[in-house]
């Protein structure tokens, strides 16, 4: 058993085979025994956790995955496909998807941080420059120079997607 | 939330601190650069053209995002589209005719008709991924096969053989090439053989003298051909069935669309 405690207080005991999956866990533990002291993870809250902790007993019995994803963009895009579960589970707010964003990365959970991020994509996917900035509340730093130029961009953009 | 440490006996969450409702106040812009980096290196084609306006940062960052070398060569090949003189006159002439399609079947049905191989990646990426408002001349398989009509400068007489059309009918513009043992040269073989040793998958894609007036001189796409003893695999090539220009065959598709762009821009010029 692997026992953390996360930044609101929060204590969380789990199998070693679902904390190990948190790269970070693995390596604080290092591999030993049970764990006296709860692991401090301060820079995730527990509602974040609980969502980490969530993924992590789902994927707990698949084969680990390659380090670098070899193979062209479409070979790469295919790779990181993802399943009706994960499709599900990243179904989130806005916030709390860039707060497993960050807790995958801190934490060190790759498939996390690529289901993460290839969600960002996805929501990004189709929108022009000003749909985008409106979606994350982006104030954008262009001067009005720029803007103009942009501006020109973004009426293309409109065609993408045929 | 909670109820999951009842199903699943192995954890078991303990509340040192009644835990209330947690306050979110995480932005995309929260994000360090290496993550967006990881977000920018999934993009297709589009949303990159799209993500580099949203703000200076994000333009900066999709420069450095590792896109691969396919991607990054259609991104700069967009940008010199998009700036090109020609663009705006060629698309007045286009965007009459263009249709939208389905690039995902396009491309399979495309696919299967030569067989195993594979269609080369530059090739494939572009009739997936490059937005139809930058389509500059008479060849995407959005425009029909045959303009005509009297354009100006997206090259008038092009018979455009990425027509789409029925996907059933793949075949028609696949062609069949066959290497002569003695001499080397290139001869089509039809009807359409399915691809064997000795075959060499070609597409032609226009006949050189049809927009620089001279004589007489056919290009073509060559996808995973196989030569006696030379294999093309995964390469682009356009080659002429004329020896003198065989020189100047482009081995990709990206690098054929620039001189193809350069030969409109002296049209506009």
């Amino acid at each position: 058993m692997v026992t953390v405690v996360v930044s609101d207080g929060v204590t969380f005991t789990m199998e070693q085979d679902v904390a190990f999956q948190c790269g970070l866990i693995a390596d604080f533990a290092g591999g030993g025994g049970d764990q006296e002291e709860p692991i401090p993870i301060q820079a995730v809250n527990s509602t974040v956790m609980r969502k980490v902790i969530e993924y992590c007993e789902h994927h707990r019995n698949d084969p680990p995955q390659p380090e670098v994803p070899e193979g062209t963009p479409l070979e790469r895009k295919d790779r990181r496909g993802r399943d009706a579960w994960d499709k599900q589970f990243i179904q989130v707010e806005q916030e709390l998807l860039f707060e497993i964003i960050l807790a995958a990365n801190y934490l060190n959970i790759k498939p996390l941080l690529d289901l993460g991020c290839s969600q960002v994509a996805e929501m990004m996917k189709g929108k022009t420059p000003a749909e985008i900035q409106q979606m994350f509340n982006i104030v954008n730093g262009f001067t009005a120079d720029e803007e103009a130029q942009n501006g020109e961009g973004e009426e293309k953009a409109r065609n993408l997607n045929s | 939330m909670d109820s999951h440490s009842e199903t699943n006996p192995e954890c078991i969450l303990q509340y040192a601190i009644p835990g209330g409702a947690v306050e979110f106040n995480v932005t995309i812009s929260d994000l360090p650069n290496e993550l967006f980096l990881v977000i920018f290196s999934g993009l297709p084609l589009p949303s990159l053209i799209s993500a580099r306006d949203v703000s200076q940062r994000w333009r900066d960052l999709v420069a450095a995002a590792d896109i691969g070398p396919t991607r990054k060569k259609l991104l700069q090949l967009y940008f010199q589209v998009i700036t090109s003189p020609a663009l705006e006159p060629c698309r007045r002439e286009l965007t009459p005719y263009l249709q939208s399609f389905n690039r995902q079947q396009f491309l399979h049905s495309r696919q299967s008709s030569i067989g195993a191989t594979s269609l080369p990646e530059e090739f494939a990426l572009w009739i997936l991924e490059w937005p139809s408002h930058a389509v500059f001349s008479w060849l995407w398989p959005g425009l029909p096969p045959d303009p005509n009509t009297s354009l100006k400068y997206s090259l008038k007489t092009r018979m455009n053989h990425l027509a789409y059309q029925n996907c059933s009918s793949s075949e028609s513009w696949l062609i069949q090439f066959k290497e002569n043992p003695g001499d080397g040269q290139w001869t089509a073989s039809e009807p359409v053989p399915p691809p064997t040793t000795n075959y060499c998958s070609l597409l032609r894609i226009r006949t050189q003298s049809e927009y620089l007036g001279t004589g007489y001189s056919t290009d073509y796409l060559m996808c995973d051909g196989w030569g006696k003893g030379t294999q093309y695999e995964g390469r682009v090539i356009t080659a002429s069935s004329d020896s003198e220009t065989n020189k100047n065959a482009q081995f990709s598709w990206v690098d054929y669309l620039k001189a193809e762009l350069e030969a409109v821009e002296r049209l506009v010029g």
